[in-house]
C-alpha cells in the first residue's frame, strides 16, 4: 500500500517540480543534501549540487518525497564521514512546533494507544490533554487546522524575532527568514555571518537564553549591598525583561493572594502589597527592598515570580534543531512528503495561512479512503468532515493530509 | 609588580615573548621540568592559588603544563588547566588583558563574547546585559569574563601533538598522576544526612532536601565532583515520589554548592527555617 501511495505522490511531486522553480538554499554548493521516501525522511544523504540548475534538475527528475539540506556549510559537502566534510560554519535555526508548545485546539483529536479510547479535546470536560480520561495512560494528540493556534504560533515567531533575535542579539531582519515547516510549525533561519561560526556549546547557550529556563535569579543581584541592588527595567536582555515583568506583576496584583499564587511567600507578599507603589518605584531604580538576604530563602520569592513569568517571556523551541550543526532541515519551498504541504518561505507572516497558501498537491487523483475519525476542518479553501468510520472519496491534497495524520487508510485509487 | 606575561602566558603573543627570552625545549633542564611537573601536580589536585613567579618561569611552565596535559590526554586535565589560569586571572584587574585582545568589556560584540565565554555561571548569556548584539559587563562580571578568556585560551589547541616529545617529559607527566586529592571535610555530625540518603518514598520536600543537605554534602563533605554526584542524586530521586526534577536544576545546585564551598545546613538551622520539613522527616522515621 505504501508503495502505491509513494508512486501517486511521486507523480504529483514531479508535476509540481516541473512547473515550479524551487529556489536553492543560499551557498548551495557548500550544503549537504539528504532525500527521503514515503515514511522515511532521510534514506540517502551526503548529496551535493554545484549549481542551481543541477539542483532543480534533480528535483524535476527524482522528485524526492523529502528533500533536506544541511544547516552547516562545508568545504566538501559530499564527503564522508562527517569529519571529512570540513565544517565552515552553520546557520542558526529555531524551530517552533505546535505540539511541543502544548497548543491544543478544541477540534484536535486525542487517541489512547492503551485502551483505544478517542475523542475531541473539547469533549475532555476538565481532564488534562495528554492523558486518557478513561484509563489515565498518556494519549496521542492529532492536531487539525485551527485559526487560533495558528495565530498563537505566529505570535511566538514574531516575539522571538523582535525581542530576542533583533533586540537582544542584534541580528538584522535581512538575515532572518521564516519558513513554514510543512507540517505543524515554523523554522526561523538566521543566516548571519557573525553567528555562523558559533560552536555547539555557544549554540546551547543561545538556546538556553531564548528559552529562559535555566536562569538563576541570584546572579542578578549584588548581594553584599543593602538594600539589595538588582536589575532595572532599562537593562538589556533578561535583566531588563525580569525587572519589567516583576514590575508588571506587582503593579497589576489585586491582593496578596495574587502574589502568593505566583509563589511569593505570604509574609513577603503582605510586605509588598502594604508598600507597593514605593517598592515598584525603587525597582525602577534597581533597588529591590523586599529581598532580605539574611533569610535562607531570600531569593525564593523573586525566583518564583520569574518562574511564573518565563513561560510567557521565554520561548519553547526545539532545542535539538538549534544546537545540532550537522542537522538536515527541509529545503524551503519543497514539498513535505508526509503532509503534501509546501515548506513555504513566508514573507508576510500575518497574512499566511498554511492550510491555504502551502497546499502544493492537486486535487487529482481522488483517493478512496477509510477515515476512522476526523473533525470538521478547513483545508485548501474548503470545509471537510466531520468523518467517523466512513469510506469516502477525497481529492489527493486532503487525502494525503489525512493519511499523514494517521486517521485514515487508503483503499484504492478511484478517479484519475 | 607582576609582569604582563607572567600573569597571561596563555596569550597568543606570549609565544613571541618566549622566543625573545630564549625559551626552547632543547634548553629546558631536568630541574625546570621537575619544578613544572610538581606545580602541575598541584593544579591537578585543584590548588589554584599558586603564587605568580617570574615571567620566564611562568611562560615555560605554561608550555610544559600543556605538554603534560596532552600526554595525559584527558578532557578532565585540560579543564583543570584552564580553570587554574581562569582563577588566577580573575583575581587581577583585567584591563591590560582586555586591551591586549582589543576587547572593551563595556561593549563586547556577541560573537566575540561567545567565543570566549565558558565557565562562570555569572557570565552566562542570560545573566549579563545584552542589547542589540552587544554584551555590556559591569566590574564584577568583567573580571569573571577575564577568567573565561584565560580558560578558553589556555585550553585552545589541546591536546598537542606530543609524538616528538622526549621520553623523560612523558615520565614527568605521568608522575603527576595519580594526583593527591584534597582531604575531604570531616563527615562527623552529618550522620543524619546519610539517613536521608537512604530514605525512600518521601512524599514532599525533595528540592529543599537537596538544597539544604544533599548537594553540599556530596560535593563538599564527601568531596565528589559535581558530575560524579549527579547520578547519586538522580538515583536518590528515583526512590522518591513526585514529579520530574530536571537534570539542569540538579547540576546547578551541585555546581553552586561546589563553587561556593557551601556546607550542609545543620539540623537545628533547618528546623528553625523550615520546621515542616524536619517534622515530616521525623514523622516518617527518617530522622530520630
Amino acid at each position: 500500500m505504501s508503495d502505491m501511495i509513494a508512486r501517486v505522490l511521486k507523480d504529483a511531486f514531479r508535476r509540481y517540480y516541473r512547473s515550479h522553480d524551487v529556489p536553492p538554499p543560499p551557498d548551495l554548493e557548500k550544503r549537504e543534501f539528504g532525500v527521503g521516501d514515503y515514511g522515511r525522511k532521510i534514506v540517502r544523504r551526503h548529496i551535493s549540487f554545484v549549481s542551481p540548475r543541477e539542483f532543480r534538475r534533480y528535483l524535476r527528475e527524482e522528485a524526492p518525497l523529502y528533500i533536506s539540506y544541511s544547516v552547516g556549510y562545508f568545504e566538501r559537502p559530499e564527503a564522508t564521514p562527517m569529519e571529512a566534510k570540513g565544517l565552515l560554519g552553520a546557520d542558526l535555526i529555531f524551530e517552533f512546533d505546535a505540539d511541543e508548545l502544548g497548543l491544543f485546539a478544541p477540534n484536535d483529536l486525542w487517541v489512547c494507544p492503551s485502551c483505544g479510547a478517542r475523542g475531541l479535546v473539547k469533549d475532555l470536560k476538565g481532564f488534562r490533554v495528554g492523558f486518557c480520561p478513561r484509563c489515565g495512560e498518556p494519549t496521542k494528540v492529532v492536531t487539525f487546522p485551527d485559526a487560533e493556534r495558528e495565530e498563537k504560533l505566529k505570535e511566538e515567531v514574531e516575539t522571538l524575532i523582535k525581542d530576542f533575535l533583533v533586540d537582544d542579539f542584534g541580528i538584522s531582519k535581512k538575515e532572518i527568514s521564516i519558513n513554514f515547516s510543512g507540517n505543524r510549525g515554523y523554522h526561523i533561519h538566521v543566516r548571519s555571518p557573525a553567528l555562523r561560526e558559533l560552536d555547539k556549546e555557544a549554540r546551547i547557550e543561545i538556546v538556553e537564553y531564548v528559552t529562559g529556563q535555566k536562569i538563576d535569579v541570584r546572579y542578578f543581584f549584588d548581594v553584599p549591598r543593602m538594600p539589595i541592588v538588582g536589575p532595572r527595567p532599562t537593562d538589556g536582555g533578561w535583566k531588563g525583561r525580569i525587572a519589567r515583568g516583576v514590575i508588571s506583576i506587582l503593579s497589576s496584583a489585586r491582593d496578596v493572594s495574587d502574589l502568593v499564587r505566583r509563589g511569593v511567600s505570604p509574609s513577603t507578599a503582605r510586605r509588598i502589597m502594604r508598600d507597593r507603589e514605593r517598592i515598584v518605584e525603587l525597582i525602577r531604580q534597581g533597588i529591590w527592598p523586599f529581598i532580605d538576604t539574611r533569610k535562607a530563602d531570600a531569593f525564593e520569592s523573586v525566583a518564583s515570580l520569574v518562574r511564573s513569568l518565563s513561560p510567557f517571556m521565554g520561548k519553547e523551541i526545539d532545542t535539538n534543531t538549534s544546537v545540532d550543526i550537522h542537522r538536515l532541515i527541509r529545503v524551503p519551498d519543497s514539498i513535505h512528503g508526509s503532509t503534501g504541504l509546501l515548506a513555504k518561505s513566508v514573507d508576510n507572516l500575518n497574512a499566511f495561512d498554511p492550510y491555504r497558501d502551502a497546499v502544493a498537491l492537486p486535487e487529482r487523483p481522488y483517493l478512496n479512503l477509510h477515515v476512522d475519525f476526523a473533525p470538521e476542518f478547513e483545508f485548501a479553501g474548503e470545509t471537510w468532515g466531520p468523518f467517523e468510520d466512513i469510506n469516502v472519496e477525497l481529492p489527493l491534497h486532503v487525502s494525503i493530509f489525512l493519511l499523514s495524520k494517521g486517521v485514515a487508510s487508503w483503499r484504492l485509487t478511484t478517479r484519475g | 609588580m607582576v609582569s604582563f606575561y607572567a600573569l597571561y602566558p596563555f596569550l597568543p603573543s606570549a609565544s613571541k615573548r618566549a622566543e625573545r627570552l630564549g625559551i626552547t625545549m632543547e634548553g629546558v633542564g631536568d630541574l625546570e621540568i621537575t619544578a613544572a611537573s610538581d606545580r602541575f601536580r598541584e593544579i591537578l589536585s585543584r590548588r589554584f592559588d599558586l603564587p605568580v613567579l617570574d615571567e620566564r618561569t611562568e611562560i615555560l611552565h605554561f608550555i610544559l603544563f600543556r605538554i603534560f596535559a596532552s600526554i595525559l590526554g584527558s578532557e578532565y586535565y585540560y579543564d583543570l588547566l584552564g580553570r587554574f589560569y581562569a582563577e588566577r586571572v580573575r583575581q587581577h584587574d583585567p584591563s591590560e588583558l582586555f586591551a591586549e585582545l582589543g576587547i572593551d568589556p563595556s561593549a563586547i560584540p556577541l560573537p566575540v563574547y561567545m567565543s570566549y565565554r565558558h565557565i562562570y555561571p555569572e557570565t552566562l548569556l542570560y545573566h549579563v546585559d545584552l542589547r542589540g548584539g552587544i554584551v555590556h559587563l559591569d566590574d564584577v562580571t568583567a573580571r569573571l569574563f577575564a577568567g573565561d578568556v584565560a580558560y578558553t585560551l589556555a585550553r585552545k589547541g589541546l591536546p598537542l601533538d606530543v609524538s616528538g616529545v622526549p621520553k623523560h617529559f612523558a615520565d614527568y607527566a605521568r608522575r603527576a598522576v595519580p594526583i593527591k586529592r584534597s582531604k575531604p571535610v570531616s563527615s562527623k555530625g552529618y550522620s543524619f544526612i546519610e539517613s536521608i540518603m537512604g530514605a525512600s518514598g518521601l512524599p514532599d520536600g525533595r528540592k529543599r532536601i537537596i538544597f539544604f543537605w544533599l548537594a553540599p554534602y556530596l560535593v563538599n563533605v564527601k568531596g565528589m565532583a559535581p558530575e560524579d554526584a549527579l547520578p547519586v542524586l538522580e538515583e536518590w530521586l528515583s526512590r522518591q515520589s513526585g514529579g520530574k526534577i530536571t537534570k539542569s536544576w540538579l547540576k546547578d545546585e551541585l555546581i553552586l554548592a561546589k563553587r561556593k564551598g557551601i556546607r550542609p545546613w545543620g539540623l537545628k538551622k533547618v528546623e528553625s527555617t523550615d520546621p515542616a520539613l524536619v517534622k515530616m522527616l521525623r514523622d516518617l522515621g527518617v530522622l530520630q
